[in-house]
């Protein structure tokens, strides 16, 4: 009897010692001086079938990272890659395979080889591509001029836009795999758009009270119609927009994130990215790297103090009220984050305009009262 | 009728449980029953229909049992090696191609071109137990060390099929190069190794450049794309016993030069590309030919056991070229697997007429030639294809495509010392002979090139070609064009200047491709027959039906397309624009491109005249199949079907096209795609 008090004060304790979201520091930067092309990184994909691989998308081409020798693989157009500004990269799960997407069409990269899809040689909507992601077998790619998707094994495209979706505007500036036989495409000025592969099938959300200022209604949908990036994990849509973040809860609820509410950094969000397996969404701002689990309402806020990287502040939040303030050295490199991505559970690679930062989890007592 | 047939369809798939691939074939060949084939039958007497047409080859472990795909018979021989005769037919697919053998054994795996998927074969029963959907127009096959993965290339989806032999089904689809034909598993397992037949795209004008793609068993990830520069054709591929090589069997064109002679090696040359098995190893190639004979279509390879000798099938030229590793290896300077030699010697090695001497030790005749082979009077030979070799590496098997046969090689004398008789008629058809012709290099100067040379599997090989003749050198560059469902197309020629095959395969082709006389009198009217007997394959693109589809071979194809290409048969029958201009009957698709065949025979210009053509008028192609068939327009300058008008014909002088939106444009080509 005893023993099963006992075990479940012990349990009782541990799960109130959970610090969710965690907290990540021991942030190491990487830059030109590391052997990167380019600081500016628009994307970072950890390679989640290569070892040892971090891909990372530059104004200078692709680069590979090896995080553990430090090894930089580099490559340009002279490569055969599409343009030099790479905006986004997917691997393949299945074959291994990146697409990446380019200002200069949709390259794909297999095998040490480049090929290259563009508006004049495929049917690729645009050369323009902000975004790429792989649905089963399909490629998907957001372009300046709609949504197109590729199925390799027949060679087939498809564009989507306001000619035959209902896509309000067509520059579409992000792809995301949604639960099996969906796919999500985040679109600057419409919303977002879901298609259910089956059914062939759009479904439109959008700001329903279509102020372009403020968010008339709170927790009434879409924050905005500027859509910068969606993701979903779990039931749980994220959507970024550069007046605040969305969350659709289960297609069922919808709640609204501002700066006075909650422990966003910055309305003005790049980029999001839901955490496999969890609740917990990571969101790039123009002011720091926000970190916010939707079941536990917490928030940590990342933002370095100076444009090295050598120190920062980390806050706390419950909702909108602040828990806790401490100093971090170092810090993530830069403010303007563009782009995150997950090495396991317990690593973070952050994008940002000047720098590329990883972190890793920290012990749950660090930043806990 | 078709009630009843789909009715039977569905009782045979419910009564035999999991039997749905039965059913799947069927819907596959009631698709193609529906649609023009584009060749003629008459041609065709009794015996056509019973030639078998063996093509690849398996041998067990022990040696005992010959597995031979036979092409024409939609099945699969089994063959007593040491009793030297056919102990079982097991029916197959439609087209079958290649075959492979389980490590333990038990199982036996046959590719279907036409039905798109793999038999699996109980090697103790010997039936067709199942058959595995892969993709499109499957060829070679090879499983991993441990039989948990089968490997299929499929030529016409250009990727390659992995398939989970215990779960019975593909798992995932790797982008090879264009036109996988071959597969090859290294002596460890660790790689597969794949040779794409054709290349990949290249800039206009450029030298073809062909792949090996490589695939690590571990992670059925490819993990290296080995160019071979200025290649074509890469068919056998095989890796040596001692792991160091993989080799692959191809051709060296030389399509880009005009045709000013044919000594040394004009237009195109035989050879291996011999590839250093590490990553991103080195290629060095060496001729099979000599200065003055070419042993032409080099098809499958097999190495001795011992990995001293290597036999390559010159389908072309009814011979075993049989290397010698060793010299080979002296002549590569090979040190622990590196090829020693520098860049510049591979080049000029590439090129080199005069080496083969050196390490091409025997000329195997399996053909119709005398070359002292009195103790087989019976072999005909014609057109050896698909090599096994006897564990002890005595025999070597060679299958015997066009007389039915395989040829037994003694490999201790390198002669035929006897064949086995695979069945199947002993007269020689007209349409036969012509096949024969049409895939034997004997019709031009010095052997060096059959009509299967630049037309494998009677398709294209991609290439551009510099015919000087036609208006001089440099000028009036012309792409390949297909020989496939081309019976009812006439005139032929891109400038239409040849009003039939006969013309085409006669005088023309002498002076323009063998330099030789050519074919006349019977077997000219063969080589035509032949050529108008060969039928287009099945069309991919189109939904498969649930039911017999009705039309009869001249028909349009019956409407049954997806609802993008619904929308793109709209836009190539239209007559207005859609903000309602007219376009005139000559502007409008359908106009130039009628069904069944969609060509109109007629010559036109549509604004694609390049300034190196002589001519502004090109003969109208069909369109039938055409995905099968790139590049496209005239000289090849267009990679893609969406390439023609977006950089080639912006003028809308070839078609109207330029008020179409992206989805519509789209829409368009994909309903090409299903012609």
């Amino acid at each position: 009897m005893v023993g099963v008090i006992l075990t479940i004060l012990l349990l009782g304790t541990s799960s109130q010692a959970v610090q969710s979201p965690p907290i990540y520091g021991n942030w190491r930067t990487y830059t030109t001086e590391d052997g990167l092309p380019n600081n500016h990184i628009y994307w970072v994909e950890v390679d989640k079938v290569r070892e040892d691989c971090v891909w990372l998308g530059t104004d200078e081409g692709l680069a590979c990272l090896h995080p553990s020798t430090g090894e930089v693989e580099h490559y340009t157009p002279k490569d055969g890659l599409g343009h030099q500004a790479v905006m986004a990269i997917a691997v393949d799960p299945k074959t291994g395979d990146l697409w990446i997407a380019t200002f200069g069409g949709l390259t794909w990269f297999s095998g040490g080889k480049f090929r290259n899809y563009t508006q004049d040689n495929s049917g690729l909507a645009s050369n323009v591509v902000f975004g790429v992601t792989i649905q089963g077998d399909t490629i998907w790619a957001a372009t300046t001029a709609g949504a197109s998707r590729f199925i390799p094994r027949t060679n087939s495209w498809m564009t989507y836009s306001s000619a035959n979706a209902p896509f309000e505007e067509n520059w579409c500036y992000n792809a995301a795999p949604g639960p099996p036989g969906k796919v999500y495409i985040a679109a600057w000025g419409g919303g977002i758009l879901e298609y259910d592969v089956a059914r062939d099938y759009w479904q439109a959300y959008k700001d329903p009270d279509k102020e372009f200022e403020i968010d008339l209604f709170p927790n009434d949908g879409l924050v905005h119609d500027i859509i910068t990036a969606v993701s979903y994990e779990d039931s749980v849509i994220w959507a970024s927009t550069y007046f605040g973040l969305s969350i659709y809860d289960h297609w069922r609820r919808w709640n609204s994130y501002f700066e006075d509410d909650s422990g966003l950094a910055s309305e003005f969000i790049n980029f999001v990215r839901a955490q496999p397996g969890t609740h917990i969404g990571w969101i790039c701002t123009d002011k720091g790297l926000s970190v916010f689990d939707y079941d536990t309402n917490r928030w940590v806020t990342y933002k370095p103090l100076d444009s090295h990287g050598h120190e920062g502040v980390v806050k706390i939040y419950e909702g909108g009220k602040l828990l806790e303030t401490f100093h971090q050295e170092p810090s993530i490199g830069n403010q303007f984050v563009l782009s995150v991505d997950f090495e396991g559970k317990d690593v973070v690679w952050v994008g940002t305009e000047h720098v590329v930062s990883r972190g890793v989890k920290l012990p749950e007592q660090i930043g806990m009262k | 009728m078709w009630l009843l047939l789909t009715l039977l369809a569905v009782l045979l798939s419910a009564s035999s449980g999991g039997e749905d691939w039965k059913l799947r074939r069927q819907r596959i060949m009631w698709a193609y029953e529906a649609r023009p084939k584009g060749n003629r039958t008459d041609h065709f007497v009794r015996e056509d229909s019973f030639y078998i047409s063996p093509i690849q080859m398996a041998i067990s472990k022990d040696g005992r049992w010959l597995y031979v795909v036979c092409e024409k018979a939609d099945a699969l021989l089994v063959v007593d090696a040491k009793k030297r005769k056919v102990v079982k037919e097991v029916k197959v697919g439609v087209h079958p191609f290649g075959v492979c053998v389980s490590p333990d054994g038990r199982w036996i795996y046959v590719s279907n071109r036409w039905t798109d998927d793999v038999s699996v074969i109980d090697a103790r029963k010997l039936e067709e137990v199942k058959a595995i959907p892969v993709g499109f127009d499957p060829h070679g096959l090879v499983t991993d060390k441990d039989g948990k993965y089968l490997y299929v290339a499929n030529l016409a989806s250009d990727d390659i099929s992995v398939v989970c032999l215990k779960c019975g089904k593909e798992i995932k689809k790797l982008r090879a190069g264009h036109q996988p034909f071959e597969v090859a598993l290294s002596p460890d397992g660790r790689y597969v190794y794949v040779a794409n037949q054709l290349s990949n795209p290249v800039p206009f004008r450029e030298p073809p450049v062909p792949e090996v793609t490589i695939i690590d068993t571990r992670t059925n990830f490819v993990v290296d794309r080995r160019d071979l520069y200025a290649t074509t054709i890469l068919q056998g591929v095989e890796c040596s016993p001692d792991g160091q090589f993989t080799v692959v069997a191809l051709e060296l064109p030389k399509n880009l030069i005009p045709e000013t002679q044919i000594y040394q090696g004009w237009m195109v040359t035989y050879g291996i590309a011999f590839l250093e098995a590490r990553p991103r190893g080195r290629v060095a190639f060496l001729l099979l030919d000599e200065m003055n004979k070419y042993y032409a279509d080099p098809f499958e390879l097999v190495f001795s056991p011992d990995g001293r000798y290597l036999y390559v099938s010159c389908s072309g030229a009814d011979v075993i070229s049989v290397v010698d590793m060793d010299k080979v290896r002296k002549i590569l300077k090979v040190e622990d697997g590196k090829i020693g030699i520098s860049d510049d010697t591979i080049r000029r090695y590439a090129r080199h007429l005069a080496l083969s001497n050196e390490y091409v030790v025997a000329r195997i005749h399996t053909g119709f030639r005398d070359d002292g082979n009195p103790k087989n009077p019976k072999l005909k030979g014609y057109n050896p294809k698909g090599l096994a070799i006897s564990p002890d590496g005595r025999w070597l098997y060679v299958a015997c495509r066009l007389s039915d046969e395989i040829a037994v090689v003694d490999t201790r004398e390198n002669r035929v010392v006897d064949v086995i008789d695979l069945g199947g008629p002993k007269v020689m058809t007209k349409v036969r002979w012509g096949e024969y012709l049409f895939n034997h290099s004997v019709i031009s100067f010095q052997d060096q090139l059959s009509c299967n040379t630049c037309h494998p599997e009677n398709n294209v090989d991609g290439l551009l070609y510099d015919i000087a003749i036609d208006g001089g050198m440099g000028m009036n560059v012309i792409d390949n064009r297909t020989m496939r469902g081309v019976a009812f197309t006439a005139p032929f020629k891109w400038n239409g200047k040849n009003p039939n095959l006969a013309r085409q395969e006669g005088p023309r082709a002498a002076q323009l491709f063998f330099r030789s006389l050519g074919f006349v009198g019977e077997d000219r009217e063969a080589v035509v027959a032949f050529i108008e007997s060969i039928p287009l394959p099945p069309n991919r693109y189109r939904p498969l039906p649930d039911r017999p589809l009705l039309a009869s071979a001249d028909d349009d194809p019956p409407e049954l397309l997806t609802p993008l290409q619904k929308i793109g048969k709209k836009i190539f029958e239209r007559a207005y624009t859609k903000d309602g201009r007219y376009i005139p009957i000559a502007n409008r698709c359908i106009t130039c491109h009628p069904p069944p065949y969609y060509t109109d025979r007629l010559l036109h210009d549509v604004g694609i005249h390049a300034p190196f053509d002589t001519d502004f008028e090109f003969d109208t192609p069909q369109l039938n199949n055409i995905a099968d068939t790139a590049p496209y327009l005239h000289d090849g300058r267009s990679w893609t079907l969406e390439e023609i008008w977006t950089v080639h014909g912006l003028e809308d002088l070839h078609g109207v096209v330029s008020d179409l939106t992206k989805q519509e444009f789209t829409a368009l080509i994909e309903y090409l795609k299903s012609l």
